[in-house]
């Protein structure tokens, strides 16, 4: 065949990776990565090497590929490290950081791009996916992910607007745009309207000023039925703010949030009028004639400063909020598993804790068979405790109202948080790693140190990268837990200096490993090791790394305590198993032995659960016990 | 060593979409599979991501007897619409087709002419619809098919109909390694 | 517009556009040329949101009401009903409808759904697969026993994700497909119209020899091509089945997805594309009364479900699947909800209180194929204000909230008359047991029968409920 280009095998390879500018455009090389290839990739040549260029393709494009366009001959005369950076440095890299954000965080729902410059609703969602992809791509922070406060990007408009009660849908073009024209001036009149009604007298006025506000033309429905994108409502609804003071009061929530005096409502209206002014301003600039965004790069901003709404576009917003209907019995631990899931990669799966009398309390969960998500979970649903329906702020009211409808006195709705006296803390809310070490733990209050939990904590990093893995090289893959603890731990080093960097540099190894180049991968083959690793003789790739970091201190062949030795995978009766011999000196037969095992690690007693009096983290427990019961039912 | 318990899945509808519209027509075209099979709703029905943050999966991602008739029927009505380039009577028109796509296509619409029956121009087909995306062996597999005698005097339509269908229905292009 | 003022459920119906939805799943017509044979069918509806039980086949008398315990929007006193077991139980006039229907339906109260959990969907994984953290769902398992033609494994798909009436935690259903009545038409006219599946085509051929080929490793690409090739092969005798769909007129647009789906059901029934349906009953209904203002409706809510039950029980009798037998001779209907509601919510006034979930008791009504009708079994507690209630049940009831299923005797299949201080769940009749008694009906292997727990034993059987 005629493709016979041979890439040298390295051992450790370099890749340089060039930093884009925020524009997309790519300047010298004014950052480089350091990336050593963690084992022997496989040689590739020709065809195969053009294949792998293919994946690489359509990963880094967003599952686009090649294009006739791509002149495949030079791209195959370039080393791996140099095709990942020229695909990296494409703006439809910024697509493919989105579509994987929006993995990470549960909303890849379909193609990223409904149709041509409109994206999935899912991606404005959580607005730190935008606002990471666009970081990522410009090499600054792709961490910003896990912000609190975000940055507001928005859709074009529809290319219709809806017809309002007895108009037809008109015609794409100049049909369309009129009946668009049409609705904005109608916004405006009603805008006027509210002003006017509001100087008349507010209180006087409410039911009147509440019709025209809710009305299909009133000014915000009205841009509502223009095209204007939802997240940019979405956000305005979200919190108090010029908009919801005047909002509020006339919804359900009116019962909660009463109206105020006359003044200090006629001011509020005059605002919003001026503001409004804005809104239409920036509205009629996102008109698809002119704005068609190809790309995360090309999303326009929602001028913040000028609409008055600094520091009110948050993660959770009501969009967010949509998807985590808390009813007046949840608890909020519907929103705490999402964060468990999502941020921590922590599925909940039951482990039985230590000590179930240490967290027991009335309202959560009371069973031990509870308590074994129960002791995490409602702590981090406390961090929720203020946010009501659709995850409006009840901070400044008595009562809170919930998803359900249902309403209930406040101060006794979160007296299930309250911490026990002598806790040292007002909340028992926060991120419960462990009962049995409490220092592991950390305690907060509001949402806002939430996130500041999950902007530091390692565990949200690593799952990151777990998650990059399941993306890049499919979830049914089984990846070294060694080789996974690897690329986050570089992951964690690279992104104290630069997360974008460390972005890109965990995909690069990724792209660039064993497992992504195999054609007909085996699933529980683990095709890549870290540095100075060597698989002979362990036990099987999933847990190997775990029973090494936790066990092997004590089960080894130098420390056998109980003569089990958790290093050593051999060949017992036809089964494999560890080495593990009874106090008679005779080899335990595998089941028994990982039914030990397995108790032992579920055990609630601190004295016999292992590691004994040693963390061990609940994800790495659950995935050593769900391995143990695989095993037992037959599995690897 | 234990037995795969799940085989890959379809890449999908959205990924099979966009792969069709980069490859076989010009940047910016409006191709949509969608059309070849009734509705873009019933695209879910050949894999695709549902989420909502609480709980995302893939949904129909493993082949069955729905998803695969659903393929089938649109894979197989979008070859006879690109094969009747050949002569008249396709809902396609010939120039929204990209230009390395179009070259391949005219060369073979020659068949059984010995210069559409040349590996250049089967290796150009072969590229210009399935990329690099399957091993050398599958497209030699492929050559040797259609350069048997067999279709020695077929017509460039028929040909293109079954070059097309035959790479469109190959595990290579429809599912994920 | 105004999202403001939507609840919950007309949230979820803005996000569907409107559309209902129904779980199909596609059962490889192995059994279509043996119709003539032993055809059976199974429709699982399901009142989706948490229905109260006290309205229909479970109800209290108005003293409950009158101690302030059991809110009653009825305002009625119920009906004795007494079942060709010697059971009895109350009902509301809301079941009135269904009297016609006596012989052919048994009732099962006081079920025990998973009773450490009281949120929706861990209900609805555990009224589907028997766990609470998803698994396997029941649906399958029935197909594959009457069809003795194994299912491949897809997990469900969504036409329409926002509705979603098997959570997606329930993997292994089969070959299913969630529709809305359109997305059904669509897809049986697309297949119906297109281009056949001849497996003489030579570039059928030539695939199918590269599925194969390919399919040799050991690998996961390999085991998709292996896939790739069963599906394809079984593919022509689905699209055969499809074939012979005929299609009903296209209703009003305003027409109840749900009455919309009833004659394409019976389509997919008769013709041997399906073999069993779960049909969504609850999502427009707005079930999930929290609110004092939606509890208020009730009997509304409660009464267009009844009808749509009956609706359905009607068509199934109306439409034949040969000389002598209806839909109905051969279909079992099961009729549940994923859980019951507390009996009002605590601290507020009777008459001015919504309700909450309950998972310690439920209702499961069975009708048709294969179902020794007119029997009441089991029973739940709190029957009147002054019953002294069992350890168990305050253990698991705080606050006195809650009616709760009573021990249950499976030998006799009556009530137990005595009173456990500690929950345990083998005392109970649970849902699992109904699939477990469903199971055996239709020839499931009993490795596949669900058990009560972790480490728990398998739950019991409940013969009395079949025809012998």
């Amino acid at each position: 065949m005629q493709f016979r280009f041979i890439v040298p095998v390295l051992l450790m390879v370099t890749v340089f990776i060039q930093v884009a500018c925020q524009d997309g455009s790519v300047p010298g090389r004014s950052g480089t990565i350091e990336l050593p290839s963690v084992s022997p990739t496989e040689e590739l040549s020709g065809w195969a090497y053009k294949a792998w260029i293919g994946k690489v393709a359509r990963l880094l494009r967003n599952g686009q590929g090649l294009t006739p366009a791509d002149d495949l001959e030079a791209l195959s005369r370039l080393k791996r490290e140099e095709v990942i950076a020229h695909f990296m440095k494409e703006p439809v890299f910024s697509n493919t950081v989105l579509d994987f954000n929006l993995y990470f965080l549960g909303l890849k729902n379909g193609a990223l791009q409904t149709e041509k410059g409109m994206f999935e609703g899912q991606a404005f969602v959580m607005p730190g996916a935008i606002t990471s992809a666009r970081e990522a791509y410009s090499g600054k922070d792709y961490l910003k992910l896990l912000d609190w406060e975000q940055r507001l990007f928005v859709n074009p408009l529809r290319k219709v607007p809806f017809p309002m009660e007895g108009q037809a849908t008109p015609s794409p073009g100049a049909e369309a745009e009129a009946m668009r024209e049409q609705h904005i001036q109608k916004g405006i009149a009603s805008m006027n309207k509210l002003v006017a009604l509001a100087e008349g007298g507010y209180n006087k006025n409410h039911g009147e000023i509440c019709r025209v506000m809710l009305a299909s033309d009133g000014p915000f429905n009205a841009l509502s039925f223009a095209g204007v994108p939802g997240n940019l409502f979405l956000v305005l609804r979200g919190m108090p703010n010029w908009f919801g003071d005047v909002y509020l009061p006339c919804t359900s929530l009116g019962a909660v949030y009463k109206p105020v005096s006359d003044e200090l409502a006629i001011a509020r209206i005059r605002t919003m009028r001026a503001h409004f002014d804005k809104l239409v301003e920036f509205v009629r600039s996102l008109n698809p004639a002119q704005y068609l965004p190809a790309t995360v790069m090309e999303l326009k901003e929602a001028p913040l400063k000028e609409l008055n709404m600094e520091g009110q576009v948050l993660q959770f917003n009501r969009g967010s909020f949509a998807l985590l209907l808390n009813s007046s019995t949840n608890f909020n631990r519907k929103r705490a598993a999402f964060v468990f899931k999502r941020f921590f990669c922590d599925d909940l799966t039951p482990v039985a804790i230590e000590s179930p009398a240490l967290h027991a309390r009335g309202a959560h969960a009371s069973e031990p068979s509870c308590q074994a998500c129960h002791y995490k979970l409602d702590p981090m649903a406390g961090f929720f405790k203020d946010l009501g329906y659709g995850g409006y702020p009840f901070h400044a009211q008595k009562q809170i109202m919930f998803d359900d409808m249902a309403v209930t006195d406040k101060d006794a709705y979160q007296s299930s948080w309250k911490a026990p006296e002598g806790a040292g803390r007002k909340w028992n809310i926060g991120y419960v790693r462990s009962l049995q070490f409490p220092s592991q733990n950390e305690y907060g209050e509001t949402v806002e140190d939430l996130f500041g939990i999950i902007k530091r904590a390692p565990e949200v990093r690593r799952c990151i990268v777990k998650r990059l893995t399941q993306y890049v090289l499919g979830e049914a893959q089984f990846v070294d837990a060694g080789y996974l603890q690897y690329l986050a731990a570089e992951f964690e080093k690279e992104s104290k200096a630069d997360s974008s960097h460390a972005f890109r540099s965990a995909l690069a190894r990724l792209l660039t490993s064993n497992s992504f180049q195999q054609t007909d991968p085996q699933s529980s083959v683990c095709y890549d090791y870290a540095p100075g690793e060597n698989p002979a003789g362990r036990p099987p790739c999933r847990v190997a790394k775990i029973l090494e970091n936790h066990c092997a201190q004590c089960h080894s062949s130098a420390s056998s305590q109980g003569g089990l030795d958790l290093t050593a995978w051999i060949a017992n009766a036809g089964q494999m198993g560890f080495k593990h011999f009874d106090s008679a000196g005779a080899q335990v037969p595998v089941k028994e032995s990982f039914k030990r095992i397995a108790e032992r690690l579920e055990h609630s007693n601190p004295k016999k659960r292992m590691p004994l009096g040693k963390f061990m983290p609940d994800i790495e427990r659950a995935q050593l016990l769900l391995w143990a019961n695989e095993y037992l039912q037959g599995g690897e | 060593m234990a037995t795969e318990s799940a085989g890959s899945q379809f890449h999908g509808y959205d990924v099979i979409n966009r792969n069709l519209r980069a490859r076989l027509f010009k940047t910016g075209s409006e191709f949509s599979f969608g059309k070849y099979i009734g509705s873009e709703q019933l695209g879910v029905i050949l894999g695709q991501y549902v989420g909502d943050g609480n709980e995302m999966n893939f949904v129909n991602g493993n082949p069955n007897a729905t998803n695969m008739a659903l393929w089938h029927v649109g894979l197989m009505a979008l070859a006879k619409d690109l094969a009747r380039l050949c002569s008249s009577g396709s809902t396609i028109q010939a120039e929204a087709l990209n230009p390395k796509f179009a070259a391949a296509f005219a060369a073979v619409c020659d068949w059984p002419a010995a210069s559409a029956r040349s590996d250049s121009s089967l290796l150009a087909f072969w590229v210009s619809v399935m990329s690099y995306d399957a091993p050398e062996s599958e497209y030699t597999a492929w050559k040797d098919y259609f350069q048997a005698q067999e279709f020695s005097n077929a017509g460039g339509e028929k040909i293109i109909e079954g070059l097309l269908a035959t790479i469109f229905l190959n595990p290579y292009f429809l599912l994920r390694a | 517009m105004n999202d403001l003022n939507m609840n919950r459920r007309e949230f979820l119906q803005f996000s569907a556009l409107g559309l209902g939805s129904m779980t199909l799943p596609i059962g490889l017509p192995a059994f279509a040329s043996t119709l003539a044979g032993a055809p059976k069918f199974f429709i699982h509806v399901h009142l989706n949101g948490g229905a109260d039980q006290t309205y229909f086949f479970d109800a209290r008398p108005l003293e409950m009401t009158k101690a302030g315990l059991l809110q009653n929007y009825l305002g009625v006193e119920p009906e004795p009903w007494s079942g060709s077991n010697g059971q009895k139980t109350w009902v509301t006039s809301i079941v009135a409808p269904l009297a016609e229907f006596r012989n052919e339906m048994s009732v099962l109260n006081g079920v025990v759904m998973a009773h450490s959990f009281d949120g929706h969907v861990e209900n609805m994984k555990y009224m589907y697969s028997g766990n609470p953290f998803g698994g396997a769902g029941y649906l399958p398992f029935l197909n594959q026993a009457a069809s003795n033609n194994p299912l491949d494994t897809v997990v469900q798909s969504y036409v329409n994700p926002a509705i979603m009436p098997v959570p997606s935690g329930v993997s292994n259903l089969g070959a299913t497909l969630t529709l809305s009545a359109a997305g059904a038409r669509s897809l049986v006219g697309e297949i119906k119209n297109g281009t056949a599946i001849d497996t003489a085509n030579p570039w059928v051929q030539y695939a199918q020899s590269r599925m194969k080929a390919l399919g040799s490793g050991q690998g996961r690409f390999s085991l998709g091509s292996r896939n790739m090739l069963n599906a394809y092969r079984q593919a022509p005798r689905l699209a055969n089945a499809i074939q012979k769909i005929e299609l009903p007129a296209q209703t009003a647009e305003n027409t109840p997805q749900t009455d919309q789906f009833l004659p394409i059901l019976s389509e997919a029934f008769r013709r041997g594309v399906a073999q069993s349906a779960v049909l969504s009953y609850g999502d427009e209904l707005g079930l999930d009364v929290h609110a004092a203002s939606d509890a208020k409706l009730q009997k509304d809510k409660y009464t267009k479900a009844v009808g749509r039950v009956v609706k359905l029980l009607k068509h199934l009798k109306a439409t034949p699947i040969d000389s002598s037998r209806s839909l109905f001779d051969v279909t079992t209907v099961l009729v549940s909800s994923e859980f019951s509601r507390t009996m009002r919510q605590d601290s507020l006034p009777i008459d001015q209180t919504g309700t909450d979930h309950n998972a310690l008791t439920n209702s499961v009504w069975l009708f048709g194929y294969g179902i020794k009708g007119g029997q009441i079994i089991g029973a739940s507690d709190y029957q009147s204000p002054n019953e002294t209630l069992t350890g168990a049940h305050k253990q698991m009831d705080l606050k006195g909230l809650k009616i709760m299923g009573r021990p249950f005797d499976f030998k006799t299949m009556r009530p137990r008359t005595d009173s456990p201080e500690s929950f345990k769940i083998t005392d109970y009749l649970t849902f699992s047991s109904i699939v477990n008694t469903i199971y055996s009906m239709y020839g499931v292997p009993e490795s596949n029968y669900r058990t009560l727990g972790r480490d728990l034993p398998v739950a019991p059987l409940l013969p009395g409920l079949l025809k012998t």
